[in-house]
């Protein structure tokens, strides 16, 4: 952990990739930023992907050379695995009150060569692969992350001091507490990101219930060359898929869950991962149950036509539910708008939800910002000052103000660094007596 | 344009004389150690020549690690330093700074991976020892020739240029002159405010355009850090970033502050013309202002309506009105450019749905004219003088188009796209129109409804609750529009209605809307001055549509809003900050600092033949034409080496990755004697891009991948840089398989450096076949950086491939086939000194 300033020109919440561009956008420009993650490595949802849409580039390519950036940029402070207690306005700017969660490894010793992790006898579910790998008890949050320091948790440690005999810098440290960290800053970004809405919002699909209905997140996981397994495969029986089905708006434009906006990523990624799936597993149909395919980016258009062209069968349809066969297959209740509302029930291996976007974090009190209609932050000037928070100083950025592709999270991170570098600017020169 | 030399600057003294090469191995607490025997490779490495020192440490990367580093710099007077330890991504940066702090050129140093790609992957103890040792070796050949750089240091002009000024011009210029810097908008009509000027009301917070465009044009025209020039075409352009020179025509105005009554001159016009403002929905004068409240607020003279009467002349005395000037021309410095020029709607074909045809078929921007209070009609629904009872808006015109369906634009292509602003935008229309004009009926024809944004949604979900009529055509068979037979309405729509399993139906309307795409404006006027790239949709292409969407290919130029791809006004004005950041970054530093890693040209050899000039990702080349010579910008070179196996006279070199150094580094990987037997190990030369495929290497790593530890790796900054005489020179050495490893096509650092790879490999296939090489002895592959299992995987079977070739033996058919003429068969040992370090 390098060593916390009490000043800092930048507050940066969230190191995704938003936030990462965000704290790079606002150190290039001369401003010293504290950027500050929640989890225990950088890079936020988009490291996890496999690939991205419409170039098909491999994520982690793309992204972890900007980690990298971060980590070395001579104006950037990383404070990973660490929470925002409490935000407030003073004189000077904002205190900002931080806590750094106990790793259980010093990190500046940490080598990063998991021998803890290999010598651990504990096996976790990885939250990195949605539950479908695993990881011991003490590991390194995963091979692309930053810092490469290991994390234990304590929830599953055993206690037995395997990791601390197996560790050649002597690092674990169960004493650990969590630790208080007090800063200023001139100016703060929230880059906050996003969760789904949960797999079980709707009952009627049974997600969290059927093995075989998946998070959207999962599949890229599966997908992904450096995922649990590097292959698709069903997770009740780990067979090979041969039919697959995406339901979207799964907890979008759906006012019954308080979701009634669109998601805006679900269409172009269910149609990824059809073309990745076909690509590998050219047998295996996928069909793309619809409402409206919202593909309204630059090059997305086309993308779509090349699915289609590749065999992925898109249905507009509604969903009405989805039951479990007794060999976990899959039937999906359907009414299909294209053939006048007639049901059918159609069978599938596996069934991917398009789950809904929903805010990463909500500052219940922790920051002085108002919150939308929508769960999202609140932007008084939507149209003028896309990235200006209802509070003067705070800046937001990706999707934190509502759900995004990757492009667009990033030229809003960029926005939300130029209004803090001209806020900065101001309150500089108000500081400097100068007018 | 301020560039210092890429050469040592006072370092250069610490090259002469001696190689004192400091080999220092990391133990990284057993992670190395364990499986690589420290001891034997340091003793080894002992005895390489020009190796002064040689040890090990338990962690080179801790504080004490460093310090024993920088100390035997210092006490052994070293002059190169090599550490082997864990991935050049983690470390290299950290010995780099601690080798300059000892006061050595920072590029004197080699970062040895020897656990990411040996201890990691290798279970044999002793093979694992003997790779690292390999490796070491290797380094310390390259070492000999390695040559002091400093970072390329570019001085920036600290002013930028904007181009275009609409909603994303405005925005970035106002943004800039906050963080202090000087800005130049040029716009090219005669008033600022671009196309937002012409839209009524906007989503998604409902407020009237102007609202949002008036007081930013105030701020700007006031700014004493903002210079615009209206009327002003980009004429032509020199220079690069940091020093960008681009000259622009000022075509006169024909009106001047000392015009007395503005409002006399326009009144005494007798050219009547179609008002472009309000989209040919009314008329105006060859003399005119907009609207009320345009920037600047003088009248602008229409040349191409203007008959030079001298009305208007008259009407003012005489004074304030210029009929005769002629253009003037000013040339801009900048250090930056960001392009807005915005774009064009969507012009309909004469009968494309009725267009044309009946003057009820309108387009949305005009409707957005008609619903203005300010308006053609002062904001009432009337066509022709007639009140319309019922609308209907008809979705992707000019959007979406399909081949058979629709006939291709001008330049045979169809516009594919989707336009992302019309559907929100209809849907806000119509909500208006149902809420000002409640008797009026609305009928809504889709394909698609797209209203993806924030806030997007409630208005479709509002429009549906106020009773707007949804039919859903199918898009291989679009709506057909002609005059109600029945006299009923002014047209009727037919189509077939999906949402209603396909029934025919017709609905009479009084005004059909077409909502008309957006396209790209004509940019080859930018094309030619920038060398941009546009896609297949016209519009200009950013350098990475993914992660760097604001910035175009050449350093030092942005773009903003709209010139890139339909945006509404949120997302313009977003990516107008962005593209302000960009800038005001590159100017706030002053200079900027770049990898030393660019490409030279040695005149003496260059033939002046041009090869190279396509092979470079970033024009950074050009011909000098006098003396027939390439050159290498070395601001716009990105270093990827692509250019250096392009060209046929060996005319260019890269620093840090010169053939020199690639070829001593791969001689010294092959000089061992090999044993031949039963335990016989194929030796194969991996050579990796950097950014993908030693990063995936990496990923195997800390995976823990066993794979064979004969696959030695070479790191160039891209697969471009290979060099097929590269791939020869290592067989002739005594590779027995040889591996190019780059990104995948799309994933390249520099955006297209690897195509040239893949053209390439084919061709050293069929040369390799000519030579008698087996082709399994050669393999080209793309591997990512996540693919660490499939970088293992191909490893493995190259391997067992080779190994079932058997020797290949190369060296002693060279005479024969005549290779390596020419080059230094001598593998290593006898020092040579590296051509490109410049004095």
């Amino acid at each position: 952990m390098a060593e916390i300033k009490q000043e800092y020109d930048g507050l940066v919440l969230g190191a995704g990739i938003a936030g990462m561009q965000a704290a790079l956008d606002l150190a290039g420009q001369g401003f010293d930023v504290l950027l500050v993650e929640r989890a225990p490595s950088i890079g936020g949802v988009m490291v996890g992907l496999n690939k991205v849409f419409p170039t098909l580039d491999c994520s982690s390519c793309i992204c972890t050379p900007r980690m990298a950036e971060v980590a070395h940029h001579e104006r950037i402070t990383l404070l990973t695995y660490t929470e925002l207690k409490h935000l407030e306005r003073t004189a000077r700017g904002f205190s900002v009150t931080l806590v750094k969660k106990p790793r259980y490894v010093v990190e500046e010793d940490c080598i990063g060569c998991a021998k803890c992790e290999l010598a651990c006898n504990v096996v976790v579910p990885h939250e990195f692969d949605y539950g479908l790998g695993a990881h011991a008890a003490v590991y390194i949050p995963h091979g692309n992350a930053i810092p490469q320091v290991a994390v234990l948790d304590p929830q599953y440690c055993m206690f037995d001091g395997a990791c601390a005999r197996a560790c050649p810098t002597d690092c674990i440290d169960f004493t650990q507490q969590p630790e208080e960290i007090n800063v200023q800053a001139g100016a703060v970004i929230l880059a906050t990101g996003l969760k789904l809405v949960p797999l079980d919002v709707k009952k009627e699909y049974g997600g969290g219930k059927y093995v075989n209905v998946m998070n959207p997140l999962a599949m890229e996981r599966l997908q992904s060359p450096n995922g649990p397994y590097g292959h698709v495969m069903r997770p009740s029986d780990g067979k090979i898929p041969r039919s697959i089905a995406y339901v979207q708006c799964a907890g979008s434009r759906d006012k019954s869950i308080g979701v009634p906006y669109c998601s805006r990523i679900c269409c172009m990624y269910a149609l990824k991962q059809g073309i990745m799936i076909r690509q590998h597993l050219p047998e295996t149909e996928v069909t793309i149950y619809h409402m409206d395919i919202r593909a309204f980016g630059k090059g997305y258009e086309q993308f779509y036509r090349r699915a289609v062209g590749e065999g992925i069968r898109v249905v507009k349809a509604k969903v009405a539910r989805i039951t479990e066969e007794p060999n976990k297959d899959l039937k999906l209740r359907v009414e299909l708008i294209d053939e006048g509302g007639r049901v059918a029930e159609i069978r599938h291996d596996l069934v991917v939800l398009s789950q809904g976007v929903i805010p990463g974090w909500k500052p219940d009190g922790a920051a002085p910002v108002r919150i939308d209609e929508d769960g999202f932050f609140l932007i008084p000037e939507m149209a003028a000052r896309p990235a200006n928070s209802s509070h003067e100083g705070v800046f937001v950025a990706g999707v934190a103000t509502g759900p995004k592709d990757i492009p667009d999270a990033i030229v809003e991170a960029g926005a939300a660094a130029m209004e803090a570098a001209m806020y900065l600017g101001r309150s500089q020169a108000r500081a400097g007596g100068v007018q | 344009m301020g560039m210092d030399g890429v050469n040592g600057d006072g370092a250069q003294g610490a090259v002469a004389g001696d190689l004192r090469i400091g080999v220092f191995v990391c133990h990284c607490g057993g992670n190395i150690s364990d499986i690589v025997n420290v001891e034997t490779v340091v003793r080894q490495a002992a005895e390489l020549p020009g190796v002064a020192v040689s040890t090990g440490h338990m962690f080179c990367c801790s504080d004490p690690g460093q310090a024993a580093i920088e100390q035997q710099i210092r006490e052994q007077r070293l002059n190169r330093v090599i550490v082997a330890a864990c991935s050049p991504s983690l470390h290299e940066l950290t010995f780099r700074r601690a080798v300059a702090r000892a006061g050595l050129n920072p590029y004197l140093f080699e970062h040895i991976n020897i656990r990411e790609h040996v201890s990691w992957v290798v279970e044999d103890k002793e093979q694992a020892t003997r790779k690292a040792f390999r490796l070491i070796r290797a380094a310390v050949a390259r070492a000999a020739h390695l040559a002091p750089l400093t970072k390329r240091r570019i001085q920036i002009h600290p002013s930028v240029l904007v181009i275009g000024g609409g909603i994303a011009g405005l925005t970035a210029a106002r943004d800039l002159a906050a963080r202090g810097i000087r800005v130049t908008i040029v716009e090219s009509n005669p008033f600022l405010g671009g196309r937002l000027a012409q839209l009524y009301r906007i989503y998604p917070t409902g407020q009237r355009a102007r609202e949002i465009l008036d007081p930013l044009i105030r701020q700007v025209a006031a700014d004493p850090l903002i210079t615009v020039y209206t009327n002003a075409q980009l004429e032509s352009s020199t220079g690069v970033i940091g020093d960008f020179r681009t000259t622009v025509r000022l075509t006169p105005r024909g009106v001047t502050e000392d015009c007395p009554d503005p409002q006399a001159a326009i009144d005494s016009c007798p050219e009547e013309c179609v008002d472009q403002f309000n989209l040919g929905l009314s008329k105006r004068m060859a003399i005119y202002k907009p609207y009320d409240g345009c920037y600047p607020d003088l009248p602008a003279i229409d040349w191409r309506n203007c008959t030079k009467c001298g009305a208007c002349f008259q009407a003012c005395g005489g004074r304030g009105i210029q009929l005769d000037d002629q253009p003037q021309f000013v040339e801009i410095q900048s250090g930056a450019i960001i392009i807005a020029v915005g774009l064009n709607t969507y012009g309909p074909r004469h009968g494309e749905y009725g267009y044309g045809q009946y003057p009820e078929v309108i387009t949305l921007a005009q409707m957005n004219r008609l619903l203005d209070p300010e308006g053609p009609t002062k904001g009432r629904l009337l066509v022709n003088g007639r009140t319309v009872r019922s609308v209907g808006f008809l979705h992707c015109v000019g959007s979406l188009q399909r081949e058979g369906i629709h006939r291709p634009m001008a330049d045979g292509k169809l516009n594919m796209y989707c336009s992302r602003v019309c559907c929100t935008t209809t849907m806000h229309t119509a909500e208006q129109v149902r809420e000002r004009f409640p008797g009026v009926h609305v009928y809504d024809f889709h394909e698609d409804i797209r209203t993806y944004g924030r806030r997007h949604e409630s208005y479709y979900d509002h429009v549906c609750e106020q009773g707007v009529a949804f039919i859903r055509f199918d898009p291989m068979r679009p709506p057909a529009v002609e005059a109600d037979p029945k006299g009923e309405a002014a047209l009727v729509v037919r189509t077939v209605d999906r949402l209603t399993a396909g029934e025919e139906i017709e609905v009479p309307v009084d005004l059909l809307v077409l909502a008309t795409g957006l396209v790209a404006r004509d940019m080859t006027r930018l094309i030619d001055l920038y060398r941009c790239s546009v896609g297949a949709d016209r519009f200009l292409m950013e350098v990475h549509p993914k992660l760097r969407p604001v910035e175009l290919a050449a350093s030092g130029l942005f773009l903003a809003g709209s010139v890139q791809g339909p945006m509404d006004i949120g997302e313009s004005t977003a990516a107008a900050a962005a593209a302000a950041a960009k800038a005001s970054a590159l100017i706030s530093t002053g200079t900027i600092e770049m990898d030393p890693f660019v490409a030279e040209v040695r005149e003496d050899r260059c033939s002046g033949c041009r090869i190279c000039l396509n092979a470079c990702p970033f024009s950074a080349i050009t011909r000098n034409e006098e003396f027939a010579r390439a050159e290498v910008n070395p601001a716009v070179c990105l270093g990827c080496g692509t250019c250096v196996a392009t060209c046929p006279c060996n005319a260019i070199q890269q620093y840090g990755f010169s053939d020199e150094q690639i070829k001593a580094e791969v001689a010294a990987l092959l000089a061992e004697k090999p044993e031949y037997g039963p335990g016989w190990q194929p030796r194969i030369v991996a050579f990796l891009c950097y950014w993908c495929s030693y990063t995936g290497a990496d990923n195997a790593g800390t995976a823990r991948l066993k794979y064979p530890a004969n696959a030695d790796i070479v790191k160039v900054m891209c697969s471009g840089r290979i060099d097929p005489e590269l791939i020869t020179s290592a067989f002739s050495w005594g590779a027995d398989g040889v591996m190019v490893l780059g990104c995948h096509i799309g994933d390249c650092h520099y955006t297209s450096g690897n195509h040239k790879t893949m053209v390439r490999m084919p061709l050293v296939r069929r040369l390799l076949a000519q030579f008698g090489i087996e082709p399994e002895r050669f393999r080209h592959e793309w591997v990512s950086a996540a693919e660490g299992e499939k970088f293992s995987r191909l490893v493995k079977e190259m391997t067992e491939q080779v190994r079932a070739l058997g020797p290949l033996n190369w060296p002693s058919h060279l005479d024969a086939v005549g290779v390596g003429h020419g080059h230094d068969l001598e593998p290593w040992g006898e020092e040579q000194t590296c051509q490109i370090t410049a004095d």
